[in-house]
């Protein structure tokens, strides 16, 4: 063991020299570290990139308890050689591991597309995959990650409030870095990336907000979607556990019209198509769970078999919207950012082959049917509490009953109340 | 050159030559007078030594001698039941002199003849005394033993919170009492042997005949009989001569101050090995598991002791591998640290002025330093110390920049875990900073390849023939008892397979079980 443990050491000390290659003892204190980054078109030379980058100012943050950041710039006429620029002005090296957003101009994105940011991405840099990407709707990118006063690292602020909203409606949609590289490397789908703007509050701050998204068309941005049709876009795309269903319920026979709110607890989309006579037929169908949470103004006079009509009035609503917007973008754009194309690729594939070629104009001909099946299986009131006086009438049911239990007995119960009154 | 050294250094260590007049015979002689001149000249310059010449009163020409060593010796013992027995006593000086001598008169109940020059000078230097008797080429060695030991403490570094709190002193005997006392059985043997050309001092090899396996005991005297060294301070000395030795330090002999812990190791089929001047028992084979069992562990209730285990398990890697560790990554991984963490760390190394492995080592140098004194400090003092070093210097430092806040924490966790298993603190210490150099130069690679070679050694452990870490080849509920957790001690039914050829311990489960034991 004594003479063996020598040579097993020095030769166990060398393979980690030899193959490790990470002979690059680098401090942290050695490191710059970039939190964001926004890619604009340079104003002087259009064939220039501007590139600015938040980087957090170590020094300010150590006596403070708030971090500060310091923005740079640099231009050149790649992605590449406007970092080599910004590291020639930097004491250390820029560290691109805890970066979080790209934002990329519109103007970049709608002329140069995203192919030569995205592969400068993927080709080099030690950036997570993760990062997420924006759109600026402002003038420019660099704009969005400038921080103000007081707000304290701008771009780790921004990817904080999107992922903690994640899977929620009232959020936007997130795509990184690494499903952009899937999008932008199949022709099947169209992509959307969220984008942002500064919106005036009343106090005369501006504050960043997000701004519907921008639908890309390959590589390069073509229009923007509405910021009022993102949840209907949401709904169609991806599985939600959060946010909420605002929708107006009409005048009924002895209700007046209001607004009701529903919670969501879970919803999943499920994409569908069939061939009819010729004409493409793309169908939606959403299974939500919700809760009621919030009906304005309170409303009396509403009874249990109300909650089935409510729900109706919910699909109904839905329904009418979801297929308003899938209409505007086979009328406006045609870019298939639901993901019909790739569903029927998927179960189709023979189908795909015939459709592919020309698949933006099948798009924008087919028929559309929108289906869903929306639950409300909490009222939020707690039990018997109409006993107790202010909405005596409007939801007799105790909580923690499942509706459909309770509905069919409530239901005959009235029934024969009406029949012999 | 170096044989100029070799030769100067042999030259020096060359004993002095000295010719005595008398040259000591190493056999007692019939003639009184030649035997007390030459125990004179074995014993010349030595003015502790006393004598003592007398006659009997009733026979004129009866002459006895006492030899003894002042200071070790109970005088009052002398005097009543041996010099005045022999003093008053009716002798008849015929050639039953020597049986009579020992049967009828000399009153103490331990005693031994002998004719031998070494024997008499090692028990006499012990505190027995010596009668030599006129005419007579035999001795009487007649135990008188009487000196001041240290009372019986807890240990230091074995404090418990309950259970026995006895611990050894440096009196063989009376360590060997508080073995006896709690193992009274004829099983116990206890054996005694002799160790040190110079210091002829005593150990005794003690183990249960009836679970001992007796490989490790043979191994164990054929060890012993290589021994050959002038002197026995420690039992340590015995330790470092007999053990397998371990490059990185890891620790192959079991040592406790504790008899309860003694006791409980003799049960379990372990040798104990009690050396007269020191209160440290070893004890053998020593398993790697046994670094991270501490005796109160049966005290105490067993989700309590598991827990504590862990820990101490825990422990052990943390400090071996938290400054390694908080190098590779903030040197090389960076991806690994969250961005607010990276930031304050970031932060923090600001405007230091070393790197931060190099801050490492000197920082963990400076806080072995403290440790050190701590150790030999007075204790009144130590508090002081440990205030102006630990908090003040630390704290300047981070004030002036001249270390990196972080780096302050690393340490003082390191040190802190370090605590939680003191038995493996020379291996954590090799192994801490052949990890920390591992680390600053190769990065998490290089702290993998260092863990695995420790594993690879302490696999390769053995203690007296039997495998440090046993290999696990058939898992049973019995194997693993009493390794990362601490079964309920009616659970515990056998013993560990190596260490004894009698594996059961108990028989029977836990009557508390028993429904039918309950009261109605």
């Amino acid at each position: 063991m004594r003479i063996k443990s020598l040579p097993l050491i020095l030769s166990a000390a060398l393979f980690c020299l030899s193959l490790s290659g990470c002979w690059d003892y680098r401090g942290l204190d050695e490191l710059t570290i970039v939190a964001g980054m926004a890619v604009d078109i340079s104003e002087e030379n259009p064939d220039y990139l501007s590139v600015t980058f938040e980087i957090v100012d170590p020094n300010g943050s150590s006596n403070q308890s708030e971090l500060n950041s310091i923005m740079l710039t640099t231009e050149g006429p790649s992605l590449f050689q406007a970092i080599h620029n910004a590291n020639q002005k930097l004491y250390n090296q820029m560290y691109f591991g805890n970066m979080d957003i790209l934002v990329i101009s519109y103007q970049l994105a709608s002329q140069q597309g995203l192919n030569n940011i995205v592969d400068a991405f993927l080709r080099d840099f030690s950036t997570r995959d993760t990062i997420i990407a924006l759109v600026s709707r402002e003038k420019t990118a660099r704009e969005i990650i400038t921080p103000q006063k007081g707000d304290g690292i701008i771009s780790y602020e921004i990817s904080n409030s999107i992922t903690s909203n994640h899977n929620s409606l009232n959020s936007v949609r997130v795509l990184n870095l690494i499903k952009i590289y899937d999008f932008l490397a199949s022709d099947i789908n169209n992509m959307t990336l969220p984008a942002f703007r500064f919106i005036e509050e009343p106090d005369g701050k501006k504050k960043l907000s997000a701004d519907g998204a921008g639908i890309f068309k390959g590589d390069k941005l073509e229009c923007f979607l509405d910021k009022k049709a993102v949840p209907y876009f949401l709904f169609t795309t991806q599985r939600l556990n959060n946010g909420t269903y605002t929708f107006f319920m009409e005048k009924g026979q002895n209700t007046d019209p209001f607004y009701a709110t529903l919670s969501i607890t879970k919803s999943h989309p499920k994409l569908s198509f069939r061939v009819e006579s010729d004409t493409l037929v793309l169908g939606v169908n959403i299974t939500a769970i919700t809760s009621a949470i919030e009906l304005t103004p309170a409303y009396t006079g509403f009874t249990n078999p109300d909650i089935r009509v409510l729900e109706s009035r919910a699909q109904e609503s839905l329904n009418r919207e979801i297929k308003q917007i899938i209409n505007q973008i086979q009328q406006g754009s045609g870019a298939d950012i639901f993901g019909f194309g790739y569903e029927i690729c998927n179960k189709d594939p023979r189908l795909w082959e015939k459709l592919k070629d020309d698949w933006e104009s099948h798009f924008r001909d087919a028929t559309i049917e929108v289906e869903s099946k929306i639950t409300i299986n909490d009222t939020g009131l707690i039990k018997n509490y109409e006993a107790h006086g202010s909405l005596r009438a409007s939801f007799p049911i105790p909580r923690l009953i499942p509706f459909k239990a309770l509905i069919s007995n409530h239901g005959t119960e009235r029934e024969t109340c009406n029949r012999y009154s | 050159m170096f044989k100029w050294i070799r030769r100067k250094a042999s030259d020096d260590a060359a004993p002095p030559q000295n010719n005595p007049d008398v040259a000591p015979a190493s056999q007692l002689s019939c003639a009184l007078a030649d035997n007390i001149a030459s125990l004179d000249a074995l014993f010349t310059d030595v003015d502790i030594m006393r004598s003592r010449r007398f006659q009997n009163a009733s026979a004129p020409g009866l002459d006895f001698c006492i030899y003894f060593s002042d200071g070790v010796v109970d005088s009052l013992l002398i005097n009543e039941h041996i010099i005045a027995p022999l003093l008053v006593a009716d002798i008849d000086p015929g050639p039953g002199l020597f049986e009579a001598v020992r049967n009828c008169f000399v009153m103490t109940c331990d005693m031994k003849e002998t004719t031998e020059m070494h024997e008499i000078v090692s028990d006499i230097t012990y505190g027995d005394t010596l009668l030599l008797i006129e005419g007579s080429n035999r001795a009487l060695i007649i135990s008188s033993k009487s000196f001041m030991l240290r009372s019986i403490t807890e240990p230091e570094g074995e404090k418990v919170l309950s259970g026995p709190r006895e611990g050894f002193n440096e009196g063989l005997m009376a360590n060997l009492s508080m073995i006896r006392r709690r193992l009274r059985t004829n099983e116990l043997k206890m054996r005694f042997y002799t160790a040190g050309a110079q210091t002829n001092t005593t150990l005794c090899i003690c183990y249960m005949d009836n679970i001992v396996n007796k490989n490790i005991l043979n191994e164990l005297y054929r060890r012993l009989e290589t021994v050959n060294i002038d002197g026995v301070i420690d039992s340590n000395y015995i330790a470092e001569n007999i053990q397998e030795g371990s490059l990185l330090g890891f620790v192959t002999t079991g040592t406790t101050e504790r008899p309860d812990v003694v006791a409980a190791k003799l049960l379990g089929g372990r040798i104990a090995i009690v050396v007269d001047g020191s209160p440290v028992v070893l004890t053998i084979p020593y398993l790697f598991i046994e670094n991270f069992q501490s005796n109160e562990d049966y005290y105490v209730n067993p989700y309590y002791a598991t827990f504590s285990r862990m820990l101490r398990i825990i422990g052990f890697f943390l400090t071996m591998i938290t400054p390694a560790l908080y190098i590779a990554i903030s040197a090389y991984h960076h991806e690994i640290l969250p961005a607010p963490l990276m930031i304050n760390i970031t932060s923090e190394r600001q405007s230091v002025p070393l790197s931060a492995a190099l801050e490492a080592f000197i920082m963990l140098l400076v806080f072995d330093i403290l440790r050190e004194t701590g150790v030999r400090m007075p204790s009144h003092v130590g508090q002081a110390l440990s205030i102006v070093g630990a908090l003040v210097i630390g704290q300047a430092a981070v004030e002036a920049k001249l270390v990196a806040s972080p780096m302050i924490i690393v340490v003082a966790f390191t040190g802190i875990t370090n605590l939680l298993v003191p038995k493996l603190s020379a291996a954590s210490l090799v192994a801490r900073y052949l990890l920390l150099l591992l680390a600053s130069s190769f990065g998490l690679l290089g702290v993998v390849c260092g863990l695995s070679i420790l594993i690879i050694h302490v696999f390769n452990l053995q203690s007296y023939g039997v495998p440090a870490l046993m290999p696990l080849d058939n898992l049973s509920f019995q194997e693993v008892k009493d390794t990362f957790f601490r079964a309920p001690l009616p659970k515990m039914l056998t013993r560990v397979a190596p260490l004894s050829s009698n594996r059961t311990r108990a028989r029977t489960g836990h009557v508390g079980d028993n429904p039918s034991q309950k009261l109605k």
